[in-house]
């Protein structure tokens, strides 16, 4: 029996948060360094954040442009309450719904289903992934479009059941239905792996400080 | 007890975004206990759901060239810096708007309500309880809180009041109708200008965390209202308003008993054991001081009292025996895990 640790790292939020109060403060003032240092700081995770929904690249890293040019396009008005990044994010997922909207993805729910079981090609591509991560990223991506955006709007976005219904304009059963397909099909993706599973307890964060970042493990135990 | 997948799939995922209601938290707990099968599914369900925040997509073009594209289309360089008095006669404006929602709060109070009919409380006696309200907002009552509402709501703003305890608030969006809740002290009253938050009334004080959104509070003895959003937490003694403290949360432990997330990251042990105490309403005592400090890392869900003392027994290697009083555990032994 052996721990094998797999390295996830949470930022520190509120740290962050306080640096970014005063990078707005200068971008306010019309300083492009700290439009440079906002853009390096939440490009990435803005895009993250779109490419969750949208698989193709050019679409996510789009999204994510399009939100920093409107916020130095609008440095003098800003009023930002809360935190930027929230604000960033917010924006981001904001022009993501308007394109689902726009290109009519959702609107047909007598459109035929999508697939909850994997189709046979996607399974051997999620069963190829070797760790037990890439298994589940791949697995995620390869979700059924309509059902992954459910799922990520509940999960990463946080957005209630209630708000997905109605930014989507399907039923909150609807919702529902599309949550559990996607926890349904990630368990089966994720069932076969090799060597066998057992789920941590729970998500163990450890503050080990290498140079000032902290940084979580997860523990797998692994017999 | 035995659940088709798709049923248990579903009240999982409820638990974890908290979104359950009481009777299908209940069956969730009663299927999870039933057997270690099912307390194994669940935990690995919650492992998937936890071990997703690690996807994280590739922009998939260097940020260099993502910062050039950006200076392209923003055609920077940018013309120079304009002095900021435009900021200044805002913040001068929002500052009036401030005063006159004072004001307005006072005139409120004095003046007679309008057109609210019957009121009706709502108790929350030996559980938590959820209240309707025909706007759409919802409100969770944590065990023994009380509230009062209208049956119908007022023509100008939707008002609640808060008797005593605590009450978690999702309020439905209606700019031109402010949802309002007011505590037995009067003259408080916190304005809803977002979506969800938590304000607990007792003799001693009143506290108002806000979870997403922004409210605004007021209180008498406060000069001016002041608005609170996410994470942001203010607690009023009643003798001295003046000492009212306003913190920024590190977590929403304090919402755990309707949310169910509880998260600590770094917190001393002796504090963790308090957060978990309140929740399961059971006393938590160390036996050995030495551990008081020791730092305290750990997320959890909806969790059962059983669950929680095991990750505590197995991360610093206590051991948990009844109290006399019956009425929780002593947690012996252990170490500050290295």
């Amino acid at each position: 029996m052996y721990l094998c640790a797999v390295q996830h790292r949470p930022p520190n939020i509120y740290a962050q948060e306080r640096e970014d109060r005063e990078l707005t403060e200068a971008l306010k003032r019309g300083d492009e360094s700290a439009m440079q240092r906002i853009f390096y700081r939440h490009y990435p995770d803005l895009s993250a954040a779109a490419g969750r929904i949208f698989t193709d690249q050019d679409t996510r890293n789009e999204l994510a442009q399009e939100v920093l040019c409107d916020l130095w396009q609008k440095r003098e008005r800003l009023d930002i309450r809360g935190s930027l990044s929230a604000y960033l994010r917010r924006a981001v997922i904001n022009r993501a719904l308007n394109k689902i909207k726009a290109e009519k993805r959702f609107i047909a729910e007598s459109d035929a289903p999508e697939p909850s079981e994997w189709p046979e090609k996607e399974r051997e591509r999620i069963a190829e992934q070797e760790g037990l991560e890439q298994r589940l990223h791949t697995a995620m991506e390869a979700l059924p479009e309509k059902c992954r955006t459910v799922f990520v709007l509940s999960r990463f976005e946080r957005l209630s059941h209630k708000e997905i219904a109605e930014q989507l304009g399907i039923s909150v059963k609807t919702i529902e239905n599309q949550i559990t397909k996607a926890l349904k099909m990630l368990r089966t993706a994720l069932r076969n792996h090799a060597p066998l599973w057992i789920p941590p307890l729970l998500l163990i964060l450890a503050n080990q400080n290498i140079g000032e970042r902290p940084f979580a493990f997860v523990y797998q135990i692994v017999i | 007890m035995i659940l088709p997948e798709k049923i248990y799939l579903e009240l999982i995922a409820k638990a974890l975004v908290g979104e359950i209601s009481e009777a299908d938290r209940q069956t969730l707990r009663e299927w999870t206990e039933a057997s270690p099968e099912n307390q194994a599914i669940r935990e690995e369900i919650e492992a998937i759901w936890n071990q997703a925040e690690s996807w994280t997509p590739r922009p998939g073009i260097s940020i260099d060239a993502a910062w050039d594209e950006f200076r392209r289309r923003a055609d920077l360089p940018a013309p120079v810096a304009h002095n900021p008095r435009p900021m200044r006669f805002i913040r001068m404006l929002l500052r009036a708007a401030a005063a006159i929602a004072v004001l307005a709060c006072v005139l409120w109070w004095i003046l007679p309500g309008s057109g609210a009919e019957a009121w009706q409380v709502a108790e929350a006696r030996d559980r938590h309880e959820q209240v309707s309200l025909p706007d759409g907002s919802e409100i969770w009552l944590r065990k023994g809180a009380a509230l009062s509402y209208p049956r119908n709501f007022a023509a100008s703003s939707r008002e609640v009041q808060l008797l005593r305890g605590e009450a978690y608030f999702e309020v439905a969006p209606r700019p031109e109708q402010p949802f309002v809740v007011r505590t037995s002290r009067k003259g408080e009253r916190v304005e809803v200008l977002g979506t969800s938050f938590q304000v607990s009334a007792s003799e001693k004080n009143t506290l108002v965390l806000v979870r997403t959104g922004r409210v605004r509070f007021s209180a008498p003895g406060m000069s001016q209202a002041i608005e609170l959003t996410t994470g942001d937490r203010v607690a009023v003694p009643r003798d001295h308003p003046q000492a009212a403290l306003r913190t920024r949360v590190e977590n929403f432990n304090e919402l755990a008993w309707r949310l169910g997330a509880i998260e600590f990251q770094q917190t001393p042990l002796q504090q963790a054991l308090a957060t978990l105490s309140d929740y399961f309403e059971i006393e938590l005592r160390l036996d050995n001081p030495a551990l008081a400090q020791c730092p305290c890392s750990m997320r959890m869900n909806t969790p059962g009292l059983a669950r929680a003392l095991d990750n505590l027994k197995e991360i610093y290697g206590l051991t948990a025996t009844p109290l006399d009083t019956d009425k929780g555990y002593l947690l012996s032994g252990g170490a500050c895990p290295k």
